[in-house]
């Protein structure tokens, strides 16, 4: 899942090194943080949030598939 | 090769197989376009009959393979490699070239309604972000369509048979319907369904992505 969420996020940005993901369980389920380069969070979120929504509904698919629950915050 | 070449002659046909000689080819091979109609021009002076024959699908063999094939691969690596990182490794993914800048894929898989999500969120969220990964260097623009087993045909077969039996009651008790919240393509559908329907009309009511369909009888507002 986090390699998931750190390769859509790599393929997304112009810096792609700066990309970090970390994983912390939370109350419900686990918390999945993603850094990426201050001029690439709109690369991330896309209009109207469109593209960081997609990320989640992927996430959110591959954690159903292992019958998981994981949330995704962008860290700014 | 030239690719293209203008004659001229006294009648078309002449002007024809004039210019395909002159491009080395057959009939089958290319396009004509007639320029000019062989006739009297002015003070009495005979018009020759002008073509323009065009190698068919010159352009395309000259330099698009190469940016399609680019944008086709690089298309299906992307795919591959998401889905495969979602946890779906059987995916076998089936590329079409439709029109020019479209790449249609279509993937098979025993996980199809995953993929699909409910009411096809995760098929276009997957579609939404190939369409901004994939960047080919060399390649126009295209936009990459995804489908899963047929499911977009079949999906817009059920919207119009949605649509047709709520416009049925539409029309029978003069009060109009509003259908679930739908995407702007699934939107469109219906809108197209009943573009030239003398009954009813539709109009979109709500904000946002997901906004509703309402059908409502005609000269009524």
């Amino acid at each position: 899942m986090k390699q998931l969420v750190e390769y859509l996020a790599k393929s997304l940005v112009d810096c792609p090194e700066a990309v970090k993901v970390s994983e912390r369980s939370g109350d419900c389920g686990t918390i999945m943080e993603l850094k990426v380069d201050q001029k690439d969070l709109g690369r991330i979120i896309g209009r109207q949030g469109k593209t960081v929504k997609a990320i989640r509904q992927l996430l959110a698919t591959a954690a159903a598939k292992s019958k998981l629950k994981v949330t995704l915050v962008i860290q700014e | 090769m030239k690719a293209e070449v203008i004659c001229e002659a006294k009648t078309i046909a002449e002007a024809i197989s004039k210019a395909i000689q002159e491009l080395n080819t057959d009939e089958s091979n290319v396009e004509i376009e007639i320029l000019q109609e062989p006739g009297k021009g002015l003070f009495g002076k005979t018009k020759p009959a002008k073509v323009m024959v065009k190698i068919k699908g010159n352009e395309e063999q000259e330099k698009k393979p190469v940016a399609k094939e680019i944008a086709i691969k690089e298309g299906e690596e992307v795919l591959k490699e998401i889905l495969d990182l979602m946890g779906i490794k059987d995916a076998e993914i089936k590329t079409q070239h439709k029109e020019d800048e479209i790449v249609l894929m279509d993937i098979k898989t025993e996980a199809g309604g995953l993929i699909i999500g409910k009411q096809g969120q995760t098929l276009s969220s997957l579609q939404h972000l190939i369409n901004k990964i994939v960047k080919p260097k060399d390649a126009e623009k295209v936009k990459y369509i995804l489908d899963v087993g047929g499911y977009r045909d079949r999906h817009h077969e059920i919207l119009e048979n949605m649509a047709a039996s709520s416009a049925q009651k539409v029309v029978a008790k003069k009060e109009k319907v509003v259908l679930e919240e739908m995407n702007a393509f699934d939107r469109r559908i219906i809108h197209m369904y009943f573009k030239d329907n003398p009954e009813v009309m539709t109009y979109s009511e709500g904000e946002g992505n997901y906004k509703r369909v309402v059908i409502s009888p005609k000269n009524q507002g």
